[in-house]
């Protein structure tokens, strides 16, 4: 009889075992879900040129440990470029294109260049996907492709060289102040003139991949179908009753 | 009197258009007779009517024409399958992805030969299906309406 008591301690302790096991892997995967953003530093320096990056968080390593240090976090923060192209063929190229830009403009985004049926788009980042099936959705899908590049380590090399850069110039301008000899005074001026050159071209450099991943880059294309079957001929129909069907006939006024 | 008036009532019952809608459209009335105008909430648009065609046609050369048609007005449509109506007519459906409106839509259409009965003033006709909407609704509910086409009398 005093084996029951014991047991059932035992029991319990192995059922509260099994509990906060399964405890600690939904917190784990709601911190999967909520990954704190540690590119603060970068998404500031963005939004100072006035252009908001968008960082792209994936999922934390499932078999690391409950808590990620920091590096953990940073390493789960990725910059990613996305870029698309969607040919597709289409009733009237020009209103399909027309309409494409005008969604365009609703999502935020704007025409980058056009070449003849050729758009070339850039939406933010969140929209992307959004602008992707828009266009394939709009016909015959002829071409497609997309990529997402990831320049977190480009841009955070960037960063270091320019922190570094920004250093050294002040070191310089401290000589500056201190030289006495004109010789040393050029010559420190001329190092001056390089390092500054270095560093406008890396904060352009930071610039742009900032632009790149905030906005996507999507080129469309619109293809009429009289460009792949021959010249759309308008001829007056035999059976008039015909006109009235069609897509646009349908939506019209009842 | 009566009798006559039942059997007119009858009569135009048995001319009016029937179909089994699919799930989520709704009737509406329509102001021209031979006619079946159907809605969803979401904005698809479902139209059935008949044309009166020449005699002796087939519905070979009506599916042709419809493909003509709207090959000419810049529609690519796909090759077509066979359907069948409630009543075990025979005809042809098509497919088509087009932009209406400023938006990518899917159409579908179908169409079916109804010869005329022997009596002199008696015509062919052609009954036509017409389905459009949004291309996530019209991929959504597309094959809905195309089980409904085979319930139309």
């Amino acid at each position: 009889m005093r084996r029951i008591p014991v047991l059932w301690t035992l029991a319990l302790a192995l059922l509260s075992a099994a509990c906060a096991t399964a405890g600690g892997g939904a917190q784990f995967d709601d911190f999967g879900e909520r990954a704190p953003a540690s590119l603060d530093d970068v998404t500031n320096g963005l939004q100072d040129s006035g252009t908001a990056a968008k960082v792209v968080r994936r999922s934390s390593d499932p078999d690391a440990d409950e808590q990620p240090t920091q590096q953990q976090q940073q390493a789960a923060d990725r910059m990613l470029v996305y870029r698309g192209s969607v040919a597709v063929e289409v009733a009237r190229a020009d209103d399909a294109a027309a309409a494409f830009l005008a969604k365009v403009a609703e999502w935020g985004g704007h025409l980058s260049s056009q070449r003849g049926p050729q758009y070339v788009v850039r939406v933010p980042a969140a929209r992307f996907e959004t602008a992707f099936q828009w266009v394939r959705a709009a016909g015959r899908v002829l071409d497609e492709s997309r990529e997402a590049s990831d320049v977190t380590d480009q841009y955070l090399d960037v960063g270091i060289r320019l922190e570094n850069a920004r250093k050294s110039r002040e070191r310089l301008l401290a000589l500056l102040a201190k030289a006495d000899k004109v010789e040393d005074m050029l010559k420190i001026e001329e190092q001056l003139r390089r390092l500054t050159e270095e560093i406008e071209r890396m904060e352009g450099q930071q610039k742009l991949l900032a632009d790149q991943v905030a906005m996507a880059t999507l080129t469309a294309t619109f293809r009429a179908v009289a460009a792949a079957g021959g010249p759309v001929q308008q001829r007056p129909s035999a059976f008039p009753w015909l006109r009235s069907l069609g897509a646009d006939r349908l939506l019209g006024r009842w | 009197m009566r009798r006559l008036a039942f059997a007119a009532t009858l009569w135009l019952a048995a001319c009016s258009l029937q179909m089994d809608l699919p799930p989520g459209f709704l009737r509406k009335r329509s102001e021209e007779s031979g006619d079946l105008r159907a809605v969803t909430a979401t904005g698809g648009r479902l139209r059935v009517r008949d044309f009166a065609v020449e005699s002796h046609s087939t519905i070979g050369f009506w599916a042709d024409a419809v493909r003509d048609e709207f090959a000419g007005r810049g529609y690519r449509l796909d090759d077509g399958h066979d359907v069948t109506d409630g009543a075990g007519r025979q005809g042809r459906a098509f497919r088509a992805q087009t932009v209406a409106d400023g938006e990518p839509c899917g159409y579908f259409v179908a169409v079916f030969l109804m010869p005329g009965s022997w009596l002199p003033w008696s015509q062919d006709h052609v009954r036509v299906v017409e389905f459009t909407a949004a291309t996530a609704e019209f991929d959504q509910i597309g094959a809905a309406v195309q089980a409904a086409v085979a319930t139309l009398r």
